[in-house]
């Protein structure tokens, strides 16, 4: 109950104010008001870092430059665009989440550290604290969801026991699926991993799409395995049976006794 | 690329060959004056109304447009994603183990 109370606290300005004052701390991040105003601040910073480069890009003395063949001239003019500082940005999000310490709130604040702090230990750090202070959390599943990618911020020596710990540990199927999920992608991008590895990744997919039931990552999941089992070279490909641009249906198997090029296109 | 696929359709009218594509556009409305005007002659699946979410490209798993696979005239998939040069040479290869077959 009190964690709910908190929670909708947070979205008004003046009883975080009043949180602030119990809690004795008043954090910059607190006093732009929690998560999503920290998050929103963020993606505006990363857009304007972005746009200035497009600037340079686009401006005719670097076009000249770039006709002219001169690389280093063009990256040292496109490095006066700033690229995004990371780390007010990293020490926002680490005050907001050591502000709600040991509550659900901290959650969201270390899931962004986690995916997007540019150094290891940081990374670490945050992955760590969800791990054993939140693992319960249904906040978990952004972390989840990003973790095809978590491999580079943790290390690869963290991340198969980062993935076995969100699977094994969450409550919640989802979370469960995407850790499920990443486990095999790794295990079959794996050259090192023998046949039988990669075929038992491969029955994983069975598990995230039971898991993951009627979701994206299903659907994906599954697109992905019969892709694996059914459409590699040397395979006689399955049959389509639909409707022409005309309505009229048809089967991709009546062109049996022709070479076919089957081209997935679009008018765009 | 249509031209390309103009040519080799036209190319090859009179093989064993077919260019059978899976439109992933929304909008039939929109996309039959432009098949007109590129001239767009060969047949095509309908991926449906949710376009590039539509039930054939997601069973295969397409999540880059063009996708192609050839296929031989058993059926068999034998080359993905050639293209230009690549996909006549392919075509061509394809052609000629059937027609030795035949012999």
């Amino acid at each position: 109950m009190r964690r709910c109370l908190i929670t909708a606290l947070c979205f008004l300005p003046g009883a975080v104010i009043a949180q602030q004052d119990a809690k004795g701390v008043a954090t910059e991040a607190k006093a732009s008001g929690g998560f999503q105003s920290l998050s929103a601040e963020y993606s505006a910073a990363r857009i304007a870092a972005i746009k200035a480069q497009q600037a340079i890009a686009g401006s005719e003395e670097y076009k000249a430059l770039m006709e002219k063949g001169d690389s280093k001239g063009a990256a040292k003019l496109m490095s006066q665009a700033k690229p995004l500082d990371m780390k007010p940005f990293l020490a926002k999000f680490q005050a907001g989440a050591d502000a709600h310490a040991g509550t659900e709130d901290a959650v969201p604040y270390l899931c962004w550290i986690a995916i997007n702090a540019t150094k290891r230990k940081l990374s670490r750090a945050a992955v760590d604290e969800l791990l054993q202070e939140h693992i319960e959390s249904e906040g978990l599943l952004t972390l989840a969801e990003s973790a095809q990618f978590l491999g580079a911020k943790v290390g690869a020596d963290r991340y198969q026991d980062v993935l076995e710990s969100l699977a094994g540990g969450s409550p919640h199927d989802l979370i469960q699926a995407h850790a499920i999920h990443a486990m095999a992608l790794t295990a079959m991008r794996d050259s090192k991993a023998s046949a039988e590895e990669k075929a038992e990744a491969l029955d994983l997919l069975d598990e995230v799409v039971l898991l993951a039931e009627g979701s994206e990552l299903a659907i994906s999941a599954s697109a992905f395995r019969f892709e694996r089992e059914r459409l590699q070279i040397g395979m006689e490909a399955p049959d389509i049976v639909a409707d022409d641009l005309d309505g009229v249906n048809f089967k991709l198997s009546d062109y049996r006794g022709k070479v076919v090029v089957l081209d997935f296109w679009g008018d765009w | 690329m249509y031209p390309h696929e103009r040519s080799l359709v036209k190319r090859l009218a009179d093989k064993p060959f077919a260019l059978i594509g899976v439109n992933s556009d929304s909008d039939k409305d929109k996309l039959r004056p432009r098949m007109i005007e590129e001239n767009i002659s060969w047949r095509s699946f309908w991926n449906g109304p949710e376009g590039t979410s539509g039930p054939i490209s997601a069973a295969w798993n397409v999540r880059a447009w063009p996708t192609i696979y050839i296929l031989d005239h058993k059926g068999v998939i034998r080359f993905k994603n050639k293209r230009g040069e690549e996909m006549d040479k392919a075509v061509d290869q394809l052609l000629a183990e059937m027609a030795a077959e035949d012999r």
